[in-house]
């Protein structure tokens, strides 16, 4: 986080963030207005490179990076705003100073600057905001260890027991050592192969000497020991064509394609040691901290210097001992009592702080272990008397230089190879550890010093960085809600007398928490009484529970046609243009009455003749509807009884249903129900985009340690990156929790876009460059599903630069079979099993007839598996969640007890009377070398990337142990899942970032490209989130959302093809293409009715592509896809359909 | 606060085990999250701090290694204190790798009951081992006199302790007596630099967040507390460094109840009962060391408890002719029918016992046996 300006002249940087604009724009950009300023602060590289912006790339830089974006709805006029009521404040204070600016409150935002252009106080905020910025510096203090130290257990309060802490005895502890910020990367990096098989020579003389030890046969693993030939070619595009090279050179941003068995964990390990003999920094990031543990295991037994990346918060720590306690419930004999495994001493969570514990009760409160006092200790200050003064700054903890606690984040300053998840490098440098306390991140940290960042299956990464681009946040309804938040830091203190803030904008916060609570509650009455008047049947709780809801949604539950779905293509497009029309209308009359009447307006917010047009009325009907509604919605928010709000309402849906009237369909009541969701949640959005704007200055007031934002990116990483390129597009998720025959309890989840973290993988090797740091480190995405254009969520866009291909060798996997197996229903002559689709309380009875299908008999299928396609490989089965794994091992536990001893099934959470025949997904590698099992039963995702279950020695050494996967449902994400939406918007988050804007065009051409690329994102995502994400309703996005899925199908196939292997994969669930499983039936799949044929079409379309160097690596990746897949039998696809789709 | 003795970590750490063990219930995989022991948590926190104090990594973050330590001699573990000679678990295993269980030594070395209990069995434990190498009389008069010397002066001078210990012929017991005090805790030291000492028990007064409830501070001990809720302030000491308090296991254990018994032994004396504190070293807390009147103080909260309690066992009381058991003025104001329920409930196959209040006993063991 940078450093505000101090400045001599006038102070409150954001309130004044206008006249900043305002320099800028005049000195920098010479224009005398701030019209289309906001797309300046957006943060997108094509705008900053944009040979409009010249001198002012940096300031602008700068501004983003104080927290400074009027990019969001109206964020210069806010800004405009603020300032003039700031001056309006102020004026005539003692000490008041004229701003430089006059700015006027209307559009196009004329300003007049006062001073002169040598006047100190525009010198000196050019000068502010010309140069880089420096980090925040937090003030820990170091203790006094003579006096008592103190903190309050987190979340107790202020008016809780503190604990007292006694360092007297402590002994002398050497200094932490300090990250060195001051490094720089040395730019390209370049090694010959050569130089690899010489280091992989070392690493076997190191074996050699550990006999015991499972050797790596590293030389082996490069080249073939008989033939003296490589094993594998490493293939760059030269003129058009991959040709192999003999030297791999890394610099910027490159792309590399490690295509399944062709070595490209070896070459990693290879690379990071070669680069750690010679001093280079790297950070890894893989997809998971258990890999990340795997492989600092094998670095440091090699001598590598390498340390542990990993996430610090109270949460973080407690998931990570979590998993590993899982894994060595499995690993070690009982349960893990015990045992325990390499790099357990960097996951450890007590505090040794609580034997220093220190007062008259040593046991009440708790000593919070989980969440020690590493920088929430606190010395009061002596006065020059030796009596104790007023104030108690913070402390950084002395121990943290020796605690086993702090051991990752300490000893990692010292490692020159780091290795983490990448959510990891999104956590801030503990102050114990930076000898100046700046506050910085560990990505920061990276781009500033490193060489060289390897992402490992760079696709999954990005795809994790994208679920951060949503911050979900409970907004009432748990402990952790924002409404519980408010209540403890700032309601509850003012009550307890901290009414001291006079300060407008606390005073302004507080009415905005009073309405935000008001609106909160009228949603969650609504959504109760629904509910106890009709249960789950209510219409609004059927209606919208678990759903992701903007107005938008709801809308077009009020007015779209029941046929909707059913309607030509051209016409839906008509009636969402109709549905985007109304919105506005709404949006703009809500907004008006949530402002006083009186407030000035600058621009209108609705074009009144487009909406009339849309909804058959005349212009001033749709204005004076919008009148009426502001009025009857002020009205409503005047009256504090619930009789007359209801009547209030009453009005404002008169009018609106007046104007347009809902749907044919929906009767009175459900119309009226769904005006009240509408009415409701159009408030709560509002609020709380108001609340979390507010929020970001309450931090600076100290009333707020933090914003209350939730799980997405830090702050930090998103003001580094651009916005969303729809920006802070929002709406609420209701669900009902509780235990049956409980009253149920109403969760109001908020939902928001904020930022777009994907960008850093493309920007991290120039993140600073716009700052003048020329060198950055080098940047290696590497994957082998990371190429494909039509998965908006794992596809990267940057052309490969290296492709990893076995040489030689039999292609094995020409020998692939895949089938559809159609499984007659037992229980109706002539129907064949279908999971997917099914009513939910048929499901667990389908899943039991395709287990029979496999285990029953003299000789069960599962059985038969292991010697009939590849001897003594075995079999896995696929479904959809954990619950489908216990429901199948229930089954098999109670119908087939020694088979289903002899099934392993993937948990995550193992239950209490677990055998050896559960494994949670952290453990699966580890059963590749036990020989009491048959199959596998797991959920598709659960496995995450990296883990490959193999032969860890004998003669199929590293081969897949999996020969045959049987997938017993369709994949297909939950109806509430957000996964395709946040794909879509960080796919056209980062093409705007990539977009080279007319070089020669000025502010307007760059407006109007944002604005282009954020209406055409934004009309896809508002139609995805319109309805339930069902395969069946997604029109023109199934090939993106069949894209996104099959990359997950392929990563669980690959895991049988490790090695090259061949694999048997059989579709059970008819839903995979249901056309095809009706014997004899009369029609063929076609993309739209099968997945199947939608992954062969996408996957024909590439390995097609007119670009020779494309085509060559989808041949490379995707071949021992299609090649089965064009045979799979049985599967049936309407080709003249097919074509013309 | 002294650095914490190797022994006691072991039995805290013995016991810390155990409690993981009995939780496994519901609980099969070890885990490090909320659901570990508190007493687990904090065995881990003392063994950390004996591997600062020794100079080695910090081997008590991780419950995992430490249990995988435990499969191990504790003077393997590579923590100084444990390989020391004068450790008395050097080869003490605490837990079967191969049963996954804690190990029997394990079990027995588990203390009881909590910390500050295994603290004050190890303290006394030493006092009685001392005093055990004098002889006759002078065994019990030094006993007793150490007793009522602790029980006295919670919080003593630092020269006022040194010279009660170099007289008597107590001296070879100085370091015995010394470790039932520790330096004033720097949590009791008020913003003014003082101490505080409590009018009641004259134990430490400490500074408390709820002022309004507690101006003068507030007393922790909880017999102290029963008798006088609000505090006042017996003396304002200037120098902390100038005074010693009692450690807070001798506090609970000693002082606490000894409130009742010096009364008791005082008002009896002053009104010319010949009575002794602690006779036939401890075997009651007031009483002729002829073993004709014996009184035993207890102030368990609930009566049909210590009912049950007195009627496994009254302890040392037996050995005496007539016998008292004694609770608080406090117990029987707050339940009346305290003493009542208590005699009710009693049905030990010691008879004779007069069960009544503090105040009751002196008055009736006045007009027994007092001068005529």
């Amino acid at each position: 986080m940078r450093q505000r300006p101090a400045l001599n002249g006038f102070a409150g940087l954001l309130s004044q963030r206008a006249q900043w604009l305002c320099l800028i724009a005049d000195k920098l950009l010479g224009r005398s207005n701030l019209d289309q300023f906001d797309v300046l602060t957006t943060g997108y590289a094509s705008v900053y490179d944009h040979p409009y912006l010249g001198r002012a790339r940096l300031a602008l830089w700068n501004l983003r990076q104080l927290g400074i974006d009027v990019s969001q709805r109206r964020g210069v006029r806010r800004a405009v705003n603020d300032c003039l009521e700031w001056v309006a404040e102020h004026e005539g204070e003692d000490g008041y100073f004229e701003l430089p600016y006059t700015i006027e409150n209307r559009l196009p935002y004329p300003f007049r600057c006062n001073l002169a252009d040598d006047d100190p106080v525009i010198v000196e905020m050019l000068n502010a905001v010309t140069g880089p910025l420096d980090y925040v510096r937090q003030n820990y203090k170091d203790p006094d260890l003579a006096r008592p130290v103190f903190f309050t257990p987190p979340g107790s309060g202020e008016l809780a027991e503190v604990i007292t802490v006694d360092l007297s005895e402590l002994p002398e502890l050497s200094a932490p050592s300090f990250h060195d910020l001051t490094r720089r990367p040395r730019g390209p990096v370049r090694f010959s192969l050569v130089d690899l098989v010489a280091i992989a020579e070392e690493l076997d003389g190191i074996d050699a000497l550990h006999p015991t030890r499972r050797p790596g046969n590293w030389r082996n693993r490069l080249i073939d020991p008989l033939s003296g030939e490589w094993k594998f070619d490493a293939l760059a595009p030269v003129s058009g064509a991959l040709t192999a090279q003999d030297e791999i050179r890394l610099e910027g941003l490159r792309h590399m394609i490690g295509l399944p068995g062709s070595g490209k964990t070896t070459l990693i390990m290879l690379i990071l040691v070669w680069m750690s003999r010679n001093d280079y920094r790297v950070a890894v990031l893989l997809p998971s901290i258990e890999t990340s543990l795997n492989m600092l295991s094998d670095l440091r037994f090699y001598g590598a210097d390498v340390g542990l990346l990993v996430g610090q918060t109270p949460g973080t720590r407690i998931r990570h001992a979590n998993r590993l306690a899982e894994r060595l419930a499995t690993i070690g004999q009982n349960q893990g009592y015990g045992t325990t495994m390499y790099g357990a001493d960097l996951l450890g969570i007590n505090c040794p702080l609580e034997a220093y514990r220190c007062g008259p009760n040593l046991e009440y409160p708790p000593f919070p272990h989980t969440e020690p006092p590493c920088t929430a200790m606190r010395q009061t200050t002596l006065k020059q008397d030796g009596t104790q003064g007023a104030q108690a700054p913070y402390l950084r903890c002395p121990v943290a230089s020796w605690c086993g606690r702090m051991r990752a984040p300490r000893k990692i300053s010292q490692h020159s190879i780091w290795l983490g998840h990448i959510h990891s490098a999104d956590t801030n440098v503990q102050p114990h550890f930076l000898d100046e306390q700046e506050r910085i991140r560990h990505f920061e940290v990276i781009a500033r010093t490193m060489d060289l960042v390897i992402v490992d299956e760079a696709d999954g990464a990005q795809k994790s960085l994208d679920e951060r681009s949503v911050v979900s946040l409970d907004i009432t309804g748990s402990r952790e809600s924002m409404e519980s938040k408010i209540q403890d830091e700032f309601v509850s203190p003012i009550l307890a007398g901290r009414n001291y803030h006079t300060g407008s904008s606390v005073t302004n916060y507080l009415y905005a928490v009073n309405r935000f609570r008001m609106f909160n509650a009228y949603v969650t009455r609504l959504l109760q009484l629904d509910y106890k008047q009709h249960r789950e049947h209510g219409l609004l709780v059927q209606t919208y529970s678990g759903r992701f809801i903007t107005g938008n949604t709801v809308l077009g539950m009020l007015f779209m046609p029941e046929n909707f779905i059913d309607m030509s293509e051209t016409a839906r497009e008509l009636e969402e243009d109709r549905i985007d029309r109304i919105r506005e209308f709404w949006d703009d009359a809500v907004r008006r009455g949530q402002e006083e009447a009186e407030a000035g307006r600058d621009e209108p917010e609705m074009d009144a003749a487009r909406v009339a047009e849309h909804i058959g009325r005349t212009e001033e009907e749709v204005e004076d509807a919008a009148q009426e509604i502001a009025a009857g919605l002020r009205l409503w928010l005047n009256s504090d009884e619930v009789g007359r709000k209801g009547e209030f309402e009453e009005r404002v849906r008169n009018t609106l249903f007046q104007l347009m009237p809902p749907a044919d369909h929906l009767g009175q009541a459900a119309a009226n129900q769904h005006f009240s969701m509408l009415f409701g949640v159009t408030l709560v959005a509002n609020q709380f985009r108001l609340l979390s704007m507010a929020q970001r200055s309450m931090v600076a007031e100290g009333i707020h340690r933090e914003p209350l934002s939730g799980n997405g990116s830090s702050q930090d990483l998103v003001r580094l990156m651009p916005e969303a390129v729809i920006g802070r597009f929002s709406g609420v998720r209701v669900s009902f929790e509780g235990e049956e025959g409980e009253p149920k309890q109403l969760r109001l989840q908020y939902l928001s876009f904020t930022g777009s973290p994907r960008i850093l993988l493309y920007r991290w090797h120039e993140l600073f460059s716009r700052e003048g740091q020329e060198l950055g480190p080098n940047v290696l995405l590497t994957s082998a599903t990371s190429f494909l254009e039509e998965s908006p969520s794992y596809h990267i866009p940057v052309d490969p630069d290296l492709v990893l291909k076995a040489r030689g060798g039999v292609e094995e996997w020409r020998c692939s079979e895949w089938r559809l197996l159609p499984i007659p229903d037992p229980s109706e002559r002539g129907r064949l099993l279908r999971f997917s689709g099914s009513t939910l309380s048929k499901r667990e009875t389908i899943l039991q007839r395709m287990i029979d299908y496999f285990y029953d008999g003299e000789a069960p299928r599962v059985e038969t598996f292991l010697e009939d396609f590849d001897p003594d490989r075995k079999t896995a089965f696929v479904v959809n969640s954990y619950e489908q794994v216990r429901q199948i091992k229930a089954y098999l536990k109670q119908r087939y007890p020694a088979l289903g001893a002899r099934t392993i099934g993937v948990i995550d959470k193992m239950p209490n009377d677990a055998g050896t025949d559960w494994v949670v997904a952290s453990q699966v590698e580890l059963i590749g070398g036990r020989d009491d099992w048959d199959a596998i039963v797991f959920p598709m995702k659960s496995l995450s990337r990296g883990v490959n279950i193999v032969f860890p020695d004998g003669p199929r050494r590293n081969d897949a142990v999996i020969g045959t996967v049987v997938f017993l449902t369709r994949p297909h994400p939950a109806a509430d899942n957000l996964d395709l939406v946040t794909g879509v918007v960080g796919r056209g988050t980062l093409e705007l970032d990539r977009q080279v804007i007319n070089p020669a065009g000025d502010l307007r051409d760059i407006n109007r490209a944002w604005i282009a690329k954020r209406r055409d994102v934004m009309a896809t995502v508002r139609r995805l989130l319109r309805f339930p994400i069902i395969a069946s309703m997604l029109g023109p996005y199934m090939e993106p959302f069949t894209a996104d899925v099959m990359v997950d199908v392929l990563q669980t196939i690959g895991r049988a093809m490790r090695n090259g292997k061949k694999a048997r994969v059989l579709f059970v669930d008819s839903a995979w293409a249901p056309r095809s499983f009706v014997v004899d039936g009369d029609k063929d799949d076609t993309p739209t009715t099968s997945m199947l044929v939608a992954i062969r079409s996408i996957l024909r379309k590439r390995v097609n592509a007119p670009n020779p160097v494309e085509r060559g690596v989808y041949r490379a990746l995707y071949e021992p896809f299609l090649h089965p897949l064009e045979r799979c039998e049985h599967l049936r696809e309407d080709s003249k359909k097919a074509a013309a789709e | 606060m002294p650095e914490p003795d190797p022994v006691v970590t072991t039995e805290f750490l013995a016991s810390g085990i155990l409690a993981l063990q009995a939780s496994a219930k519901d609980w099969v995989v070890v885990r490090q999250d909320h659901r570990m022991p508190p007493q687990l948590r904090r065995a881990l926190a003392l063994l950390s701090r004996t591997c600062l104090r020794d100079g080695v990594d910090d081997h008590g973050s991780c419950i995992h290694d430490v249990l995988a330590m435990a499969r191990e001699p504790m003077r393997e573990w590579g923590i100084p204190s444990f390989a020391d000679t004068a450790f008395p678990y050097a080869d003490t295993v605490l837990v079967d790798g191969d049963l996954g269980v804690p190990t029997e030594d394990c079990i027995t070395l588990a203390a009881p009951g909590s910390e500050i209990e295994s603290l004050q069995n190890r303290q006394h434990q030493r006092l009685r081992a001392a005093v055990a190498t004098m002889t006759g009389k002078r065994k019990a008069e030094t006993y007793t006199a150490i007793r009522e010397f602790v029980v006295r002066n919670p919080i003593v001078a630092i020269p006022a302790l040194k010279e009660f210990v170099s007289t008597g012929g107590r001296a070879h017991l100085a370091q015995e007596i010394e470790s039932f005090y520790e330096r004033i805790p720097i949590a009791a030291i008020w913003p003014d630099g003082t101490i505080r000492a409590c009018d009641s028990c004259g134990g430490l007064l400490w500074p408390d967040a709820a002022q309004s409830s507690y101006p003068a501070g507030r007393c922790h001990l909880r017999q102290c507390v029963d008798e006088r809720p609000t505090p006042a302030v017996r003396d304002v000491l200037e120098d902390p460094h100038g005074y010693y308090v009692v450690e807070r296991a001798v506090n609970a254990f000693w002082v606490g109840p000894g409130l009742d018994e010096i009364r008791i032994y005082d008002e009896l004396t002053a009104a010319g009962v010949e009575v002794t504190l602690y006779p036939q070293e401890d075997l009651a807390d007031v009483g002729r060391s002829d073993l004709s009147l014996g009184i035993d103080a207890k102030s368990y909260a609930s009566p049909i408890v210590l009912a049950r309690q007195l009627s496994e066992s009254v302890g040392g009381l037996e050995a005496f002719d007539e016998r008292y058991l004694v609770v608080p003025n406090a117990k029987k104001r707050h339940n009346p029918d305290y003493v009542r329920q208590l005699r009710e409930s009693y049905n030990g196959a010691v008879k004779g016992i007069r069960f009544m209040s503090v105040t009751e006993v002196i008055a009736d063991v006045i007009q027994r046996h007092g001068p005529l």
